[in-house]
């Protein structure tokens, strides 16, 4: 075979080009921004673990910091125990546990933070939010896997369950078309989306035709204003809500 | 049809027409991350600037020698001298083995050895002998490159002959030959929000191949995914954190000329 050498070589050029053969990496990854307009919102968990899809992210790791100032704070509630971590100055998350009114330690170690897809946490903006919206960057990897979220049914009107709930979906979840309950909402049942100084945007759910999930508005008939409930239920993606249960029993589930 | 170059170095050498996809697309150096190493003769001197390794194709690596004419004596044959040897290792080099002749070489391994091609010139000074017509002028010595050895000098028991050169020249942190023909799929390992920039660490990544980020808003679409401008550093892929939702990272097959 002839051999062909550097030495005779050396005046031709290999020209690296794009040619027709290509690979793409199996996994994607995403960024998702949160526009916040309240102090203390619910943050939706879209992604899972960065490098292994089939675990849960590390609430940690799901959330930038650098945009974010000092004393801003991350709370979870997982396994009947709230977890919470506060930045520091250094733009890391501290774990630091939650107080009662008394000033007491309580909730569950800080330092385990994998958060699952279809849970919510909460994020409190530090200082207070004033007019300015301000925005939170979730990222990790993407997962085409469904994902639930239990919903805790019981209680009453006068004694309601809450559930924390998010989308993990990236893009706005309408509650009726695509969201899977495998439970009929009791007609008292409330999604609440909690707001700064007003009152919480509150869904109820109607049976039969041209019902779903919906709100119920003051409208001005003639000269009297009647509440008009009317059908639609969109969560933005990245945000969540909470679940507020006045009856039955058991568990339900929401399927994304 | 052949062609080597300097792999990642842009530094390309080669022949004729482009590397087709079922060639075979070989890697292989003595770099090592170690400043303080690098390849030697036997006698323990580091080897010289233009000194020869060959890519090997060797089927039967205890009756494998290299002739002082820097042809094979059985055991398989010599593909490649590469004068290229530069502060004490051989660079990275890649090489093409067409598909047709990569077809003729069956129940053998790829294999590189350093060769000591050392003479004294016309003034008394020692320098390398170089190629001619693709094979070395002269070969003293030739030891095998082995990943994180270096070279056992076994020569005493070769019985070396005045036309079989013996071992070894000892490269200091050899390499095995790297088959690059096939191109994985990247995958991306971790995403960190750094300030205005997203840093997307990838592994999986070949020297072969060009890269480029892909960015969608639609997951469920990935045709529709389309570049964003990136700055690949080794494994780090940054791009503008304002510049998608969705990433993937796409590498295309380089064409070489050979």
């Amino acid at each position: 075979m002839k051999v062909k050498t550097l030495a005779c070589l050396c005046a031709l050029a290999a020209i690296p080009a794009f040619g027709t053969e290509a690979v793409t990496s199996g996994n994607t990854f995403g960024v998702l921004k949160v526009t916040c307009s309240a102090t203390n919102v619910i943050i939706a968990t879209p992604w899972v673990k960065c490098g292994d899809a089939t675990s849960a992210v590390s609430v940690t790791d799901l959330v930038m910091t650098d945009n974010l100032a000092e004393g801003d704070e991350i709370i979870i509630y997982t396994n009947s125990a709230f977890k919470r971590w506060v930045l520091n100055s250094s733009k890391q998350w501290v774990g630091t546990p939650v107080t009662d009114a008394t000033g007491t330690a309580a909730g569950g170690d800080p330092a385990t933070s994998a958060i699952a897809r279809g849970l919510a946490f909460r994020f409190i903006k530090s200082g207070g939010y004033t007019s300015d919206s301000y925005d939170l960057y979730l990222y990790g990897q993407n997962t085409e896997a469904t994902a639930t979220s239990q919903i805790a049914r019981g209680g009453s009107a006068a004694s309601p369950v809450y559930s924390l709930v998010a989308s993990p979906k990236t893009t706005a979840a309408n509650l009726n078309d695509g969201v899977t309950f495998n439970f009929d909402p009791n007609a008292a049942d409330e999604i609440r989306v909690p707001r700064d100084n007003l009152p919480d945007v509150v869904y109820t759910y109607k049976t039969g035709e041209g019902g779903g999930w919906g709100t119920s508005v003051k409208t001005k008939v003639g000269s009297v204003y009647k509440k008009m409930w009317t059908v639609g239920c969109t969560i933005p993606a990245g945000t969540g809500f909470w679940y507020v249960s006045k009856g039955a029993s058991g568990t339900g589930t929401i399927t994304w | 049809m052949k062609k080597i170059m300097f792999a990642l170095g842009v530094i390309g050498l080669s022949v004729a027409a482009v590397a087709a996809v079922n060639d075979t697309l070989l890697m292989f150096s003595t770099l090592s991350s170690d400043p303080d190493t690098y390849d030697t003769y036997m006698d323990g001197e580091k080897v010289l600037d233009g000194e020869c390794y060959a890519l090997c194709y060797v089927t039967d690596a205890d009756a494998f020698k290299i002739k002082a004419d820097g042809t094979a004596d059985g055991g398989g044959e010599v593909l490649l001298t590469a004068p290229v040897a530069k502060d004490g290792h051989c660079p990275n080099l890649l090489y093409v083995v067409d598909a047709a002749k990569a077809e003729t070489l069956k129940g053998g391994a790829y294999a590189v050895y350093l060769l000591d091609t050392r003479v004294k010139d016309a003034a008394g000074n020692t320098v390398v002998a170089g190629v001619e017509n693709g094979k070395a002028k002269v070969v003293n010595r030739f030891g095998k490159v082995v990943e994180g050895e270096k070279a056992v000098a076994e020569d005493s028991e070769k019985k070396a002959t005045d036309t079989i050169a013996q071992l070894p020249a000892a490269p200091a942190n050899g390499s095995q030959v790297q088959d690059l023909s096939v191109i994985d799929n990247p995958t991306i390992t971790a995403i960190k929000v750094d300030g205005a920039n997203i840093k997307l660490t990838v592994a999986d990544l070949s020297p072969a191949a060009d890269y480029k980020v892909l960015t969608g808003t639609d997951v469920a679409n990935p045709n529709l995914f389309t570049e964003v401008p990136a700055t690949i550093d080794g494994s780090t892929f940054t791009v503008s954190k304002d510049a998608g939702k969705f990433f993937k990272v796409k590498g295309m097959r380089r064409e070489f000329k050979k």
